[in-house]
């Protein structure tokens, strides 16, 4: 039993690599115009160039394809729903039909459409997923405290909230390791998780969940003591040991993303057009 | 055949991940019915990995294990069974009670086995009176409102319960004061000779193993590097030395007076050895 192994969410995977290296912001700012992409592209030769882009960060980032595409376990569910909704009840009238399953027709026009929705949200976990195997959770959270930080005139405590994520990332793997542990040890005194109707099993949880909450409790305690002790009051006046400081690869990066995005959005007949 | 019997096991975690790491690397070991183990080594060589492979809450990733008769690579294999007979108690056991009262929680385990209200209860008082707790004062308290000592032996309970045939314990004194630690090692000692139980018992300090355990395994990245007679390993006080390991402060202390001149013996391990073996250096007799 390996909780690790399906949740990757939060997971940062250290290498020495260019993507690694950039400087949070300008991740976060990439990432939120690659998102933009996503959902402005509208034809194949965009999403194709965008792919063929993606595929190249992941070289880079050193991070292996196959670990990545895992990423998407959690998801699957929802991306088969969405192709089928949209296949079979897109409610586009008229188009080329493709095949017919008693009352529903699937139309060319709707399974276009599905693959494009569906693509979009593949590469939306898959740029989400990159920012955070690339980028330690303390950088992510400094990056996202530098980015609200001119909000705060307008009463949004962008510390405050950069430390929440920070604590709540940092303890996801922790409390994951702690219910593997809890789990393993009823287990061992007979506990089974996986035989039974539903009612069965939600009420094998109990004596994992019991001591999960008291554990989060203590830790939350330990953790508020341990803060108090170093006298911690908000960010007022807090120095950091790591200044973030953008580098010309970051404008490098960044410029480049934009630029590609533009790129995508180049409708397929002005290629024609463009290559005649 | 052995009661424990694994070769060249070996344990990867996350593997396939780039996370993945190897955690234990062609261990063999066999352990006979009635052994008190000792299992000692620095903190990440994998003790807690091994342990947990002995009532298959861990699977090797490759190698043999065979332990009461069971094999342990054959995923079809009985694990419930085994896990009536290999009890593990968990480093912090306490951090797994759940129930209301601390009798509910010590028969967590007897009714997982549906055996009948009547039996539970015997089990329940068995084994808290096994462990020093008064099943009459503290059975209808909650385990939350004990000392972190009592907790721990609460829970400690809780495994024997199930009435195993081994009983393997991950740091069963870690955290508590000297005179609880006293108090749980007693038990347990008392559990081996007394019930007959075979213990494997993994520990960090010296002391208590040269206190407790007849063999000793030491374990170092992963690896087993030696396995012997607790005397003989703490004779190489070197070799343990290399692996950021050293020996019980009596053992140390009897070194030292070596090292200034006082020919004590070295075979020397507690406090009672040590006393004799300077009334033998001076010639007190
Ligand atoms: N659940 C886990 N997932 C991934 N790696 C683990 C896990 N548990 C232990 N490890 C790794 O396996 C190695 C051995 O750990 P462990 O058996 O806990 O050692 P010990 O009990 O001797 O301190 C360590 O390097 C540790 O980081
Ligand atoms: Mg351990």
């Amino acid at each position: 039993m390996e909780l690790t192994r399906y949740v990757t969410i939060g997971q940062y995977i250290p290498r020495e690599s260019p993507v690694h290296r950039l400087d949070p912001r300008s991740k976060i700012a990439a990432v939120t115009v690659l998102t933009v992409a996503v959902f402005v592209v509208r034809d194949f030769s965009g999403y194709g160039l965008l792919t063929l882009f993606l595929l190249g960060v992941v070289l880079a980032s050193q991070i292996p394809l196959g670990y990545l595409l895992r990423g998407l376990r959690p998801v699957l569910f929802l991306l088969l729903m969405t192709l089928v909704l949209n296949v079979f009840f897109s409610g586009i009238q008229g188009g080329t039909v493709l095949f017919q399953l008693g009352p529903v027709v699937a139309t060319r026009e709707a399974v276009l459409r599905a693959v494009f929705i569906g693509y979009r949200l593949v590469a939306l976990v898959l740029v989400t997923s990159l920012l955070t195997f690339t980028t330690s959770p303390v950088q992510l959270t400094d990056g996202i405290e530098r980015i609200l930080r001119p909000f705060r005139r307008l009463g949004v405590p962008a510390h405050e909230l950069a430390m929440m994520m920070t604590i709540a990332l940092r303890f996801i793997p922790t409390l994951l390791e702690e219910t593997e542990k809890i789990m393993k040890a009823q287990m061992a005194r007979g506990a089974e998780f996986e035989h039974g109707n539903i009612l069965r099993r939600a009420r094998a949880l109990v004596p994992v969940l019991v001591p999960l909450f008291v554990s989060a409790f203590r830790r939350a305690d330990e953790l508020a003591l341990a803060m108090e002790a170093r006298c911690y009051r908000g960010g007022e006046h807090r120095t950091r040991m790591k200044e973030l400081r953008l580098a010309p690869r970051d404008a490098v990066a960044l410029a480049l993303t934009i630029a590609a995005s533009f790129v995508f959005t180049i409708p397929y007949p002005t290629w024609q057009a463009l290559l005649r | 055949m052995a009661l424990i019997e694994c070769r060249n096991l070996t344990h990867v975690y996350l593997k396939g991940t780039p996370l993945e790491a190897v955690a234990l690397q062609d261990v063999t070991l066999s352990v006979e019915a009635g052994e008190f183990v000792g299992i000692i080594g620095p903190t990440g060589s994998g003790k807690s990995t091994l342990i947990q492979h002995f009532n298959a809450l861990l699977r090797p990733t490759g190698g043999a294990l065979r332990v009461a008769g069971i094999d342990l690579a054959n995923p079809r294999a009985d694990v419930k069974n085994l896990r009536q007979q290999v009890g593990l108690v968990f480093q912090y056991p306490e951090h797994q009670l759940f129930e209301e009262t601390v009798y509910d929680d010590v028969a967590y385990g007897p009714r997982n086995l549906r055996l009948n209200e009547n039996e539970v209860g015997e089990r329940v008082a068995e084994s808290l009176a096994l462990v020093g707790v008064d099943p009459n004062r503290f059975g209808r308290r909650s385990p939350f409102s004990l000392s972190g000592g009592e907790m721990r032996r609460v829970a400690i309970a809780g495994v024997l319960a199930m009435r195993p045939r081994v009983l393997v314990l991950d740091e069963p004194a870690a955290g508590l004061d000297p005179k609880g630690k006293e108090e749980i090692l007693g038990q347990i000692r008392a559990l081996h000779q007394a019930q007959g139980l075979t213990v494997l018992l993994v520990t960090h300090s010296m002391d208590e193993a040269a206190q407790l355990v007849r063999r000793l395994v030491v374990l170092a990245r992963g690896r087993v590097v030696m396995d012997g007679p607790v005397r003989e390993i703490f004779r190489r006080a070197q070799d343990l030395a290399v692996l950021g390991l050293g020996i019980p402060a009596i053992a140390e202390l009897m070194l030292r007076l070596r090292g200034s001149g006082l020919p004590v013996s070295p075979d020397t391990l507690t406090v009672d050895e040590a006393r004799v073996a300077i009334r033998e250096a001076l010639r007190w007799n």
